[in-house]
């Protein structure tokens, strides 16, 4: 109840009416809800952690130098090993599952392996001829996908992520060490 | 009845339970599958410390903990963000506070009473949402808004909120850890190491990540 009290409030604070009317912003949203899924979030979630969580804890004054150092190669790393893991698994699995829940086509038949995933409620004449249907479509074979990804991470977060990680604090701790002397002569 | 089909109808409506839930709604899926890739790797870091044999019983008291204060902080800060931002950009443009052009006139050229535009409780799809012309461009329009909250409200839940909360709580633990291994010096026969040996945040960091490379946080 005080939820959806809380999201009325903040509701009514908008004006009563918005309207988004260039066709560029009309057709970017299009494509931002057409294209974007949790591989491009994962990626755009990657870039913008990159550029903001190594300085949050290099700036964090509750520390000691020696530790914000540490912290910062080590959040650095952690961030480029997810998140090259991360986008590389969700994008192989929602492949993988788009060749395993197809359609049928032009009465073509599909092989069993084929039409695994796919729900015998989907439509293939409507999703075939119209573009919100197949995007619709998609939605669904992108959580699938996603949801095998994930189960895929649970194995490479300790077998792909943790060795990367290490690579590379190691690689950004001996370069900081490197610079620090370098500075220091 | 035959375990088979008994599988086979439970994987049948495994697929049409995801498909009506989730088609059309890419932001749900991205919160669903960021909130559950939380707690995958939330429950996997601190399954992977409890049960190492690589950290000392004495470690484990403090590692877990900041784990699970981690997880907490971050599965929550996601998970609440995200969520009551999407609820709110649906709101928004299905009630049609929130349209594009073209929709707005639509909607203006296809007047309903009952249709109260920017009302909390009218929903526009109720309305229109049998006409095809509607239909594309709404769903279009909607699609593209939530997902441009959601990617927004996404980065400032885990690249800023929970990053500082969980310095904060960190740099807590460290200080209570220091003070702690200050007066277990003080106290201890000269003679005798200290379990802890210079317990710094640091220290943790470098033999965590020595033992077994895992981070706090680590996100799939």
């Amino acid at each position: 109840m005080t939820k959806i009290n809380l999201i009325k409030n903040i509701f009514n604070m908008f004006p009563e009416s918005m309207t988004i009317s260039g066709e560029k912003k009309i057709s970017h949203l299009k494509w931002l809800g057409e294209k974007i899924s949790t591989p491009e979030n994962r990626l755009i979630m990657g870039v913008t952690a990159l550029a903001s969580q190594p300085c949050i804890d290099y700036y964090n004054g509750d520390v000691d130098s020696d530790t914000r150092k540490v912290s910062c190669a080590r959040t650095a790393a952690k961030i480029i090993a997810g998140t090259i893991t991360g986008v590389t698994i969700r994008y192989a699995s929602i492949a993988l599952i788009k060749r395993l829940s197809r359609l049928p086509q032009n009465g073509k038949t599909l092989k069993p392996i084929e039409k695994l995933f796919t729900p015998k409620s989907a439509d293939a004449d409507l999703i075939n001829s119209s573009r919100v249907e197949e995007t619709m479509y998609n939605d669904y074979r992108k959580t699938l996908g996603t949801g095998l990804g994930l189960l895929v991470m649970m194995y490479t977060n300790f077998a792909l992520d943790v060795p990367l990680t290490r690579y590379f604090t190691k690689l950004f701790l001996n370069r900081g060490q490197k610079s620090d002397k370098g500075g220091s002569k | 009845m035959n375990p088979l089909k008994s599988i086979e109808k439970a994987f049948e409506s495994f697929k049409e339970v995801l498909f009506e839930k989730y088609k059309g709604d890419p932001a749900k899926i991205m919160i669903h599958a960021g909130t559950l890739g939380w707690i995958l790797s939330s429950a996997a870091q601190l399954w992977n410390v409890a049960t190492s044999d690589k950290f000392t019983s004495n470690e484990k008291k403090f590692l877990i903990p900041q784990e699970t204060m981690d997880a907490v902080v971050n599965i929550a800060f996601f998970y609440l963000l995200t969520n009551n931002c999407k609820k709110l950009s649906d709101k928004l443009v299905s009630t049609g506070k929130l349209l594009s052009k073209p929709l707005r006139e639509y909607v203006k050229a296809h007047p309903i009473a009952e249709c109260k535009l920017g009302d909390f409780n009218t929903n526009l799809k109720d309305f229109y949402d049998s006409d095809k012309e509607f239909y594309d461009k709404f769903h279009q329009f909607k699609n593209g808004v939530n997902m441009a909250v959601n990617t927004v409200a996404c980065v400032v839940a885990s690249n800023i909120l929970a990053p500082v909360v969980r310095n904060k709580i960190a740099s807590y633990i460290q200080k209570d850890a220091i003070l702690d291994e200050k007066s277990h010096l003080q106290t201890a026969p000269k003679n005798i190491l200290p379990m802890r040996n210079g317990v710094n945040m640091n220290d943790y960091m470098r033999n965590s990540l020595a033992k077994s490379g895992i981070n706090s946080g680590i996100k799939i």
